[in-house]
């Protein structure tokens, strides 16, 4: 009982670690282009984006923890950190052909509504960035799951940090030069700065 | 540059601003595009330089193959081709990094291989619009030309104000500002580089808009 307490406890943890201490965004500035992007695109919706993240990390990260043995039994084994990122990105899309199929069969008529933000959330930095380093730190199944899991909510937490500050700062009263990308990179890094203070060190990349 | 030429870059500003990605729409200062491996790996010149040749090798010759390979797809198979075809391009381009300048490539640790799917690279997958080969050569090179200006600036600052050198030769002894290779300092300093650089299209637009006024008055009073 004491050891099932402890392993909970312990993968609340990294999905902690991942979520705050080594935030997607503010520490590894992952899927950030995509992020800003995305909140500046008004057919896309950061709930239906941050939402799909979620899905397709966790069935990207899962995927591809069962096709890294495949690729040593292949003979690839020695190639494996070059072929990686083509790996994750064929986990990318059997993610988004399995989602998008089941959508359009739940959703009907209002699929259309969702395609465009579930698109652009199939394939970014901030889902390829985690499953790599799910891979590079060599963490097991559940690891691998808690942590994209953990990293996915950190990355919605961020987006709406993102988004609120956006929404919140009187562009009128931003010197012209410092308008639109420039505040937004001033904003994220006072927020990252946060962070680091909170950990005292660069996470590891 | 003589007034007809600003005359004409007046008349067709939004053509210009297309056209000239190094300066005017330039991919990283203003269309904040390949940020996460500049905020947070691009702290060396020498980190810079690798991030560049994996730029040079990778943004064109995606482009190329999947100009020749997706004409005839439909949307939803060609968001998938070119990630994808990113991803192999890349293993190639990685392993020879790796056979040429060995362990040094591996520093930058994730920020490599996630270019693959960077918007820089495959930004165009949501675009309809077909585009011709020559014309995927010529803005492919624009956009690697863009992202070496801005990586190899944002580095070499980087480099100075947080370790006091450049290229790794010493030239304060002191660094000036420690915090500029954290991925905080990263923020931070693209957001003024940002800055400046608005402030640089700015001056120049009206810089433009002045000279070809100039000329038009000079046309009309010689009419």
């Amino acid at each position: 009982m004491n050891d099932i307490i402890e392993m909970l406890i312990s993968y609340f943890g990294l999905a902690l670690v991942a979520a705050g201490t080594q935030n997607a965004v503010f520490t590894r500035a992952l899927g950030i282009s995509s992020g800003l992007r995305m909140l500046h695109d008004s057919k896309k919706s950061t709930s239906y984006f941050c939402a799909a993240l979620t899905v397709f990390q966790l069935m990207t990260v899962v995927i591809v923890y069962f096709a890294m043995p495949l690729v040593d039994i292949a003979g690839f084994g020695a190639y494996r950190r070059f072929v990686l990122p083509a790996i994750v990105v064929a986990a990318c899309t059997v993610s988004y052909i399995v989602v998008i199929v089941l959508l359009s069969i739940i959703l009907g008529n209002r699929f259309k509504d969702v395609v465009r933000s579930v698109t652009s959330a199939s394939i970014n930095s901030a889902i390829v960035g985690t499953v790599i380093l799910t891979v590079y730190q060599g963490m097991n199944l559940a690891e691998s799951v808690v942590f994209a899991l953990g990293s996915s909510i950190g990355y919605f937490l961020a987006i709406i940090l993102i988004s609120e500050g956006e929404r919140k700062i009187a562009h009128d009263r931003v010197p012209e030069a410092f308008r639109g990308l420039p505040i937004t990179l001033i904003y994220i890094s006072i927020l990252a700065l946060g962070i680091y203070g909170l950990i005292g060190h660069m996470v590891a990349f | 540059m003589k007034n007809k030429d600003y005359s004409y870059l007046y008349s067709n500003w939004e053509d210009t601003v297309r056209r000239r990605k190094v300066f005017l729409s330039n991919p990283v200062f203003v269309k904040g595009l390949a940020l996460a491996p500049l905020v947070v790996a691009a702290t060396t010149v020498h980190n810079g330089i690798l991030l560049c040749i994996a730029v040079f090798f990778l943004l064109t010759p995606t482009r190329i193959v999947t100009n020749l390979i997706t004409r005839r797809m439909s949307m939803p198979l060609k968001t998938f081709f070119y990630p994808f075809i990113s991803a192999i391009v890349f293993s190639f381009v990685y392993y020879y990094m790796y056979k040429l300048l060995g362990a040094t490539v591996l520093v930058l640790g994730v920020y490599l291989p996630i270019m693959v799917v960077d918007p820089l690279i495959v930004k165009n997958f949501e675009k309809t619009r077909k585009e011709s080969l020559l014309y995927s050569i010529i803005n492919g090179l624009r956009n690697t030309a863009g992202f070496i200006v801005a990586c190899i600036i944002i580095s070499a600052v980087r480099e100075f104000l947080g370790y006091g050198t450049l290229l790794g030769v010493k030239l304060i002894g002191f660094a000036p500002l420690p915090m500029a290779h954290n991925t905080f300092g990263g923020f931070l300093i693209i957001a003024l580089l940002s800055a400046l650089w608005a402030q640089l299209i700015k001056n120049y637009k009206y810089k433009v808009e002045v000279e070809a006024m100039h000329d038009e008055r000079y046309n009309r009073d010689a009419d």
